[in-house]
């Protein structure tokens, strides 16, 4: 008796192969890449992008899956995995102006910009050899469901993150060194150091604190219970400040949805941080309308302070 | 109420946002396992994800910034790059508006625009005038022999002015004379004579145009006297006859109507007189049948004509004691209008020969009168077919 599993699998190497003979049939250029070679491929883009989040997915949903696959730029890639010259040759033709300017937006300067190119085309053409004998190329990981330059774009950006971390962690070391012998400078003759200023009493001062303490806690966990996409909304709006046409274009939506949609977030989260208040740390209403009322007050008092700032200067 | 939300949970955010970054996860609540490697950051960017795994990267985003950050910068260079891939190629319908509206197009249309109604109006002009034409070279020929068998009457009263007397006349137009005669086609007080010297003077193209103009009497003319030229002499002896006949007519006319008697001479004469007026307007037809090269007064006086050919081309006739009046195929007594009863008559039915028999004088009528024939008699109208 033939399990359900195999049987499945039988079935969807069967779809992946009809699959690759479509995608090679509406290349314009298929560069002499067979059937074979896409196959394991064209597998691995189903299972990490379909089926690993929907197994029970059907077979239109695997033929049509396959057919969204980027034909020629597939075919590119394979072909340069197979040391094919004149894809070589083509590849970088059509891409050397992608990869530099993505290499430009993500580098400081152009010197550094030139080396990230270079590095860029390193990895790409793998200078490491794996154990299998094969170049161990960063090509392998192009799927062919997103576009080709859009990867390099990619690959550009993520090269570009990784070395800046790397400079930055050795920046970071110099800079605490430095705040060390600053701190060592400072005589004990000079006194102590008034940091912050308050009108405020003692006992008021700390229930201000922790009023706000209850107060943010509350809005990151109603946060952490929103869906994702209205958290990734929020975290691109306030977090990484965004404008909404910016997040919204992250988010495939409209500025307009991603307007209408931050509103209904709002009273949203206004309701669940109440909840929280309320029921977990012991808040009455009014003290919690009274916080949302201060929480206003505040951000009136803030925009007045940046109008003012900017009508100065 | 929505704005007050709006406030509290804006400053409530932004609070736990700058909190969140003095911590060194920078705002996100748990550092995930693995980030997104390029072709799922680009597949994302790209919107090219079904929707249950795009859900699954969502999650990560919201959580991871390093990832979120890539992602945003992907988002917007895909987005600039779809921009210009719109730009390169936008769609058909796109494609056409933004060209037909584009101000370059619009600069070139309006030339192009303004050439095509030139075209437009000659074209109108020449179809307008394409039918005179060929009628006039058509008849040429036939009316100049009528012309030329029409008796040719005195030259008595040259002298008179016959457009005061035939106001119906239409004034030549001679577009290759026209720069001579500008002043004939412009004036409206010119006469006849003069309309006769600049047609006669009207001559070929391939005629020299400081050649002498050819005299109005056929006797001056030159042995080998062109068609056309004849015609226009013939014209102008036509309209002269014309003159004479129409005032008999008249005086006639107000003879028939002291007597009331029935005068067949005076039909036969105004028909005579209808006839050459159609022969005289048609032949001047065929002098202006050129007419391509317009004269500037050329549209006043072609209107004119126009009105004056079609009162021409009515032949009358008084029978009986009735007034006919022949349009198209059909003799229209004169008393007719279309709120009166009508009865249909055909030739040698029963209803005629009843008909003649009551009344002998629709007999006379009807067998002096070929085609159809509308009479009033006795308040009642007959088709007479």
């Amino acid at each position: 008796m033939v399990s359900p599993v195999k049987d499945r699998t039988e079935e969807i190497q069967k779809l992946v192969k009809l699959g690759a003979t479509r995608l090679l049939s509406r290349a314009q250029d298929t560069r002499s890449v067979k059937v074979e070679y896409l196959t394991p491929r064209i597998s691995s883009a189903v299972e990490k992008y379909l089926l690993r989040d929907d197994p029970s997915s059907s077979s239109e949903d695997i033929g049509q899956f396959i057919d969204g696959l980027q034909a020629d730029d597939l075919c590119l890639i394979i072909a340069c995995e197979q040391s094919d010259e004149k894809a070589w040759t083509d590849l970088v033709e059509r891409f050397t102006t992608t990869v530099r300017s993505a290499a430009r937006s993500a580098s400081a300067n152009e010197d550094a910009a030139e080396d990230l190119v270079q590095s860029i085309w390193a990895e790409l053409y793998g200078l490491r050899i794996r154990d299998d004998g094969k170049r161990a190329s960063k090509l392998a990981y192009y799927s062919g469901r997103g576009s080709l330059a859009g990867w390099l774009r990619a690959v550009v950006a993520q090269l570009a993150v990784d070395s800046f971390r790397k400079q930055s962690r050795l920046v970071q070391a110099e800079e605490d060194s430095e705040l060390d012998r600053m701190a060592q400078d400072v005589s004990p003759e000079d006194g102590p150091v008034v940091l912050i200023a308050t009108t405020q009493s003692p006992e008021e001062a700390i229930t201000t604190k922790l009023t706000h303490e209850h107060l943010e806690d509350a809005v990151s966990r109603a946060l952490q219970n929103l869906g994702p996409d209205d958290r990734l909304l929020v975290k691109l709006y306030y977090f990484d400040n965004l404008r909404l046409k910016e997040a919204g274009a992250v988010m495939g939506v409209h500025e307009a949805t991603a307007s209408r949609r931050l509103s209904r977030i709002h009273a949203d989260l206004r309701k669940r941080v109440s909840e929280i208040l309320i029921k977990e740390k012991g808040w009455t209403k009014a003290e919690t309308e009274q916080s949302f009322a201060e929480a206003a007050q505040q951000l009136d008092s803030d925009l007045g302070t940046l109008l003012r700032n900017e009508s100065v200067s | 109420m929505k704005d007050e939300i709006k406030n509290e949970m804006d400053e409530l955010l932004r609070r736990v946002s700058r909190r969140n970054d003095a911590t060194p996860q920078g705002g996100d609540t748990s550092l995930p396992s693995e980030h997104l490697d390029s072709d799922e950051l680009n597949t994302y960017a790209e919107r090219a994800l079904p929707e249950k795994t795009r859900l699954r990267y969502t999650e990560h985003l919201a959580e991871c910034s390093k990832c979120r950050t890539l992602v945003t910068q992907l988002s917007q260079s895909s987005g600039v790059e779809r921009l210009q891939n719109e730009k390169a190629q936008p769609s058909w319908l796109a494609g056409f508006f933004s060209r037909f509206l584009s101000p370059f197009s619009w600069r070139l249309a309006f030339p192009v625009l303004a050439a095509v109604g030139i075209i437009a109006i000659g074209l109108i002009v020449f179809r307008r005038e394409s039918p005179r034409t060929f009628i006039a070279e058509r008849t040429n020929e036939t009316m100049t022999e009528k012309a030329q068998a029409t008796p040719v009457l005195s030259d008595g009263d040259n002298n008179s002015s016959p457009q005061s007397k035939t106001p119906t006349v239409s004034p030549p137009v001679q577009p290759q004379v026209a720069g001579q005669t500008g002043q004939h086609n412009t004036s409206s007080n010119a006469n006849v004579s003069d309309r006769v010297e600049s047609a006669a003077s009207s001559a070929p193209k391939d005629q020299p145009a400081g050649s002498a103009p050819a005299s109005a009497s056929a006797d001056a003319a030159p042995a080998p006297v062109p068609a056309e030229e004849l015609t226009r002499i013939n014209v102008a002896e036509n309209q002269q006859k014309l003159e004479d006949l129409k005032k008999e007519k008249q005086a006639e006319e107000e003879r028939d109507k002291a007597t009331n008697a029935k005068e067949p001479p005076a039909a036969a004469k105004t028909r005579n007189v209808d006839e050459l007026r159609g022969a005289t307007s048609t032949a001047e037809k065929s002098t202006s049948g050129g007419a391509l090269q317009m004269s500037p007064g050329f549209s006043a006086g072609k209107r004119e004509r126009k009105d004056d050919e079609s009162k021409n081309d009515s032949e009358t006739k008084s029978l009986a004691g009735r007034q006919f009046r022949k349009r198209g195929n059909t003799w229209m007594d004169t008393a007719y209008n279309s709120s009166m009863t009508t009865m249909t008559v055909a030739r040698g039915s029963e209803s005629y020969r009843a008909l003649v028999a009551d009344e002998p004088a629709i007999r006379t009528i009807a067998d002096q009168l070929d085609g159809t024939v509308v009479v009033v008699w006795k308040g009642k109208a007959y088709l007479i077919r």
